[in-house]
């Protein structure tokens, strides 16, 4: 909780989106997609790169608000290193996240007040619309 | 501390008391209800007079033979020769009840777009909402008609030169134009705009979604040919608009929608439209918006234009001088006359974090791209946050906007 009474824009929150620790393009990139929000502008472009069945590195450029921002570089944490079969399970862990009152997963829980905040859902799942794109676009299926 | 040159003040806040929602907390604060614009809130004349309706005066109308039916008809009815009165339309067959703005604009596009020859053109501006752009690019795919757009200024005002410019060749049949810009504020000099149309050869349009709120409308004395409005923004119901069209024109004009009502006779080979405006009115209408809409109109009228439009000058001058005072904050536009309409962007924060975040300390504004798309593109913005006026909105509140968008701002730096 900040002082303008707002349990979504906490620290973790704002430091991620102020300072970005994946950022930028990966090398030699295996796989690119975007998402984009015609509501307000926001893009995110995810690119990835997936050597034997492991992502082994993860971007993501960013033009949005810090919800989308520090989602974007979360979700970029979350998979860095991670077996492309478990995408598709972090993938639903997330959406639970921010769809689900009370939703038992661990990873993720910034995003919880999300739940009761569907005008900004979208902020934050942008970055997976981007990701599924990506992986897609490679022949990786995220739904499972 | 106020400019010389600023309009004598006039104080409204009296008239919150008759909005019975401004008394309502949004998470635990006092509502500071700056989207206007977008939808402004209803004062008590306009709930109780849709209420006494249904509770005591209420049937289908134009069809019944019965006491409820023509009592609900005369209600009705009246309500058409107020708004022609608000206006100063000539006439009250001239005044088309339709569901909002967006309608009466595809109306114009349809019925009087079946009038123009392709190769015809219908010019626009680069500030136009989206309800003033999307019926027009449907009828240019539809009927061969162009679509032409005149050009703003970088300080958001309409470029008269560059209006000259697309009129030049006598091919456009008309002009359709905002009145005021629902992003800007730009309140655009609707009579000359009607005189170089004229000029040209064309009629003129103006959506007054925004202007009617805040401005005397003299259809008469803007020379329009057609001039739309919404109830919901004139603190009226949602679910009724109005289409004003010189009688020449909509008598000319084919229906829009088939239906009941705006039929003379009808065979299963054919049918004869009947007049006008009913002509233009198919199906059951927004019986009890019509209504609520009339009571709007005597409300705004018991206020008086000239009070409300200086009440509301004084707030743009007040938000003009404070908003600057939040570090990284930029006011979008500086147009030569300004309605109750402030978009603004802040340094590192976006929009909808502005709107988010401000919503916790009760303010509501709007963020995003206003369904104005190819405007945010012309200033070089995705999006913006916007602040807007109405009769209850008081210095106070713009006050509690600076503070709050100070204390945001201090979260992203």
């Amino acid at each position: 909780m900040n002082d303008l009474g707002h349990d979504l824009y906490h620290q973790t929150l704002m430091a991620r989106s102020r300072a970005p620790r994946f950022a930028g393009v990966a090398d030699a990139a295996t796989g690119v997609g975007e998402g984009r929000n015609p509501m307000c502008g926001d893009r995110v472009r995810v690119s990835l790169r997936c050597v034997e069945g492991r992502l082994t590195e993860v971007r993501h450029e960013t033009r949005g608000c810090a919800i989308c921002q520090a989602s974007a570089d979360l979700m970029a944490e979350a998979l860095s290193g991670a077996a492309r079969d478990d995408v598709a399970a972090l993938t639903s862990e997330f959406e639970e996240v921010v769809t689900v009152e009370g939703a038992t997963t661990v990873r993720f829980m910034m995003f919880r007040p999300l739940v009761r905040q569907k005008s900004r859902r979208r902020c934050a799942t942008l970055p997976w619309s981007a990701l599924a794109e990506a992986l897609a676009e490679q022949g990786v299926k995220t739904d499972g | 501390m106020d400019d010389l040159m600023a309009p004598v003040r006039v104080d409204l806040s009296a008239r919150r008391g008759d909005f019975p929602i401004l008394s309502e907390k949004v998470h635990g604060r006092d509502l500071v209800f700056l989207d206007s614009a977008a939808s402004a809130q209803k004062p008590l004349p306009v709930i109780d007079a849709m209420a006494d309706a249904m509770r005591h005066q209420y049937a289908n109308i134009h069809r019944g033979l019965h006491w409820m039916s023509e009592r609900t008809t005369d209600a009705y009815e009246a309500v058409r020769s107020q708004v022609a009165a608000l206006l100063n339309a000539p006439s009250q067959d001239e005044i088309v009840f339709t569901h909002n703005s967006t309608e009466a604009i595809n109306l114009v596009a349809h019925s009087f777009g079946a009038l123009l020859k392709p190769g015809q053109a219908v010019v626009i501006s680069e500030m136009e909402h989206h309800a003033n752009l999307v019926p027009w690019q449907m009828l240019r795919d539809r009927a061969g008609i162009e679509l032409r757009i005149a050009p703003i200024t970088d300080a958001g005002d309409l470029d008269f030169d560059g209006l000259a410019r697309v009129l030049s060749d006598g091919q456009v049949g008309l002009v359709a134009i905002t009145h005021m810009s629902n992003v800007l504020g730009t309140v655009v000099d609707a009579r000359r705009v009607a005189d170089m149309a004229h000029a040209a050869g064309a009629r003129v349009l103006f959506d007054g979604s925004q202007s009617i709120v805040h401005r005397a409308i003299d259809v008469v004395a803007l020379d329009a040919d057609f001039f739309v409005f919404t109830g919901h923004k004139l603190y009226g119901p949602s679910g009724v608009g109005v289409l004003w069209g010189r009688m020449a024109l909509l008598d000319a004009m084919p229906p829009f929608m088939g239906g009941g009502d705006m039929i003379s006779s009808v065979s299963f080979e054919q049918a004869t439209w009947a007049r006008v405006p009913h002509k233009f009115e198919a199906g059951t209408p927004a019986i009890l918006e019509v209504i609520g809409l009339g009571a709007a109109i005597s409300y705004v009228e018991s206020i008086g234009y000239d009070a409300i439009a200086r009440h509301e000058a004084d707030l743009v001058a007040h938000a003009l001088r404070r908003l600057p005072e939040v570090p990284g904050l930029e006011i979008v536009g500086a147009p030569v006359e300004r309605g109750g309409v402030i978009s603004f962007t802040m340094a590192d924060v976006h929009p909808h974090d502005i709107a988010t975040l401000l919503d916790r300390s009760g303010v509501a504004v709007r963020a995003g791209h206003h369904c104005a798309e190819p405007l945010m593109r012309r200033l070089g913005l995705t999006a913006t946050a916007r602040a807007s006026f109405a009769l209850y909105t008081t210095r106070a509140e713009i006050d509690v906007l600076v503070d709050s968008l100070t204390r945001i701002r201090t979260l992203f730096v």
